[in-house]
């Protein structure tokens, strides 16, 4: 496990130009860009829901839920805490 | 110009990850991009270039103020529209670890008592025009277990007559041990949406960590379960309980569970030590040891098409409590308590003080719940969490399970969570391999 560090406290300096490397917009049901571009375009929204919906399964730990974000019954986008093959 | 408030930075190899959780940003820069987001906070100033567009993109910088996430409030009222109930805290299975010691007590969840829950969920629902209600059946017991089966049977007819009635699509799930008869699994894949399956593995695991209250195994039973609702096509999961003895059998549990079924995830989770591991003498593993050996089985069965699922290690939400336990989730106990937390089921735990926020009234035939007490319960998110507050995964793990940290001493201290090291090593692991599947943007210069 690395230490982490609020951006203040990290110990860092100026050697060159900044460059990204890498980046990528985390959130449920995204799937990682296939060009190089800096991915945050690809903002998920499978279901045309809030994606910001707060969904939450009851019980992270005993998930027993297909989708609990109650806010499209036919959506197709995993609920965050998903672990089944598919809707019900 | 502003820095994000949220943001944490990982050392990697020469360059750092950098983690913007409320922007849902992940990226990895050089160590001049760090410097100069150091520098942009102090001064409000980043030099124009391609970088300062793309972390201006994703919201890393920008002007004005930031605007305060949009958290749920805490305001101690809750009006569900999704019931879990607990039929019975009685058990066909002795497991070795049950948190909730099912099989020592028998009560049973009276008709009337779900009948009314699932009268308030619908009522919740049509008011509020949603499109779904859910009913989902849990333990302390097994669900399905002896005279629970008809109270199971009668809510789902019920909860699907609602329904029907108010059009309004209702989700039906539940969770069991497995060890069910033909006639009720024919039962249940025809009228349940969902099972989700405690399993532990390979035969020997299974039938020492969850025997039959006989003391004999119960493979084979769970086995011929699985093979039927293989056989149906019928949507389930399976969540298996990793303890000392077999946190060094990962792997082989991957390849047994990728032998008997299609699933393409499986869910495992630590022992917590509590409940019936008193008695039995049932043993967590050690918390690095159960994280390094995930990874091990995370990259095992990545290239196997098969994803493994951990509750403290989840880096694609962003939310301030881990669970619905924080105030949000309505289940019924066979008492006709009102719990927030699956784990937390019967009067005599000394949580329930906590975790019960309501009761069924007798009289008026409906449910009366303690609003203090559910705003004391939503009150429980990561924001309030003072261990958490400069936490790097603070709104993923959003301060981890409220029954585990409090079985520690209080909820709200999680300075002693056992978990806290597997949940880090965990979401780093997922966040370097996410990053490790994009294609490289800019070249990094060292110079």
């Amino acid at each position: 496990m690395e230490r982490t560090f609020r951006l203040g406290t990290a110990v860092a300096r100026i050697r060159g130009a900044p460059s990204i490397i890498r980046a990528v917009r985390i959130g449920a049901g995204d799937k990682p860009a296939t060009d190089a571009t800096f991915c945050f375009t690809n903002r998920c929204n499978d279901c045309g829901c809030n994606n910001d919906c707060g969904a939450q399964c009851d019980c992270n730990d005993y998930c027993m839920c297909e989708n609990h974000c109650a806010c499209d019954p036919e959506c197709s986008r995993d609920c965050t805490c998903y672990h089944y093959g598919g809707p019900g | 110009m502003n820095v994000t408030r949220e943001l944490f930075i990982i050392p990697n190899e020469g360059n750092f990850i950098l983690f913007a959780p409320l922007r849902k940003a992940l990226l990895e820069v050089n160590e001049t991009t760090v410097a100069l987001l150091q520098e942009c906070e102090r001064t409000g100033t980043f030099p124009e270039s391609d970088v300062r567009r793309a972390l201006y993109d994703a919201g890393i910088i920008f002007d004005g103020t930031e605007q305060p996430h949009n958290w749920r409030p805490t305001s101690g009222i809750i009006e569900p529209d999704s019931v879990t109930l607990f039929p019975t805290s009685d058990c066909s299975l002795f497991c070795r670890y049950c948190y909730a010691g099912a099989g020592e007590t028998h009560f049973y969840l009276a008709w009337p008592v779900a009948r009314a829950a699932i009268d308030l969920v619908f009522e919740n629902a049509v008011r509020r025009r949603a499109k779904k209600a859910s009913v989902g059946f849990h333990g302390g017991g097994e669900p399905f277990y002896g005279r629970a089966w008809e109270v199971v049977q009668r809510s789902v007819l019920y909860a699907r007559e609602l329904s029907k009635r108010h059009g309004i699509y209702v989700s039906l799930s539940a969770a069991t041990n497995g060890v069910l008869s033909l006639k009720k699994l024919d039962w249940i894949t025809k009228h349940f949406g969902n099972l989700n399956i405690s399993f532990d593995g390979p035969e020997d695991i299974q039938n020492r960590q969850r025997p039959l209250k006989s003391g004999k195994g119960s493979f084979d039973h769970v086995m011929r379960t699985v093979r039927l609702l293989e056989e149906r096509k019928f949507s389930y999961g399976i969540r298996a309980t990793i303890t000392k003895e077999s946190v060094g059998r990962l792997i082989e549990m991957v390849d047994f569970f990728r032998s008997i079924s299609t699933l393409t995830q499986y869910h495992f989770e630590p022992l917590f030590e509590c409940g019936r591991c008193a008695t039995t003498g049932a043993e967590a593993p050690d918390p690095i040891e159960f994280a390094t050996a995930m990874v091990d089985a995370m990259q095992y069965a990545r290239t196997r098409g098969i994803e493994l699922y951990y509750s403290g290690a989840n880096i694609d939400r962003t939310v301030d409590s881990f669970c619905g336990a924080s105030g949000r989730s309505f289940c019924v106990t066979p008492q006709g308590n009102v719990t927030s937390c699956f784990e937390v089921s019967l009067e005599s735990d000394p949580r329930a003080a906590q975790f019960f926020y309501g009761k069924f009234d007798t009289d008026t035939k409906r449910f009366v719940f303690q609003s203090e007490r559910v705003a004391a319960l939503q009150n429980r998110t990561v924001n309030n969490l003072s261990h958490c507050a400069d936490c790097l995964i603070k709104y993923q793990c959003a301060g981890d399970c409220l029954a585990k940290v409090h079985s520690t001493g209080d909820m709200f201290d999680t300075s002693k969570n056992t978990r806290c090291s597997t949940n880090h090593i965990l979401s780093q692991f997922k966040m370097r391999e996410r990053l490790a599947e994009m294609r490289t943007t800019t070249p990094a210069r060292k110079e």
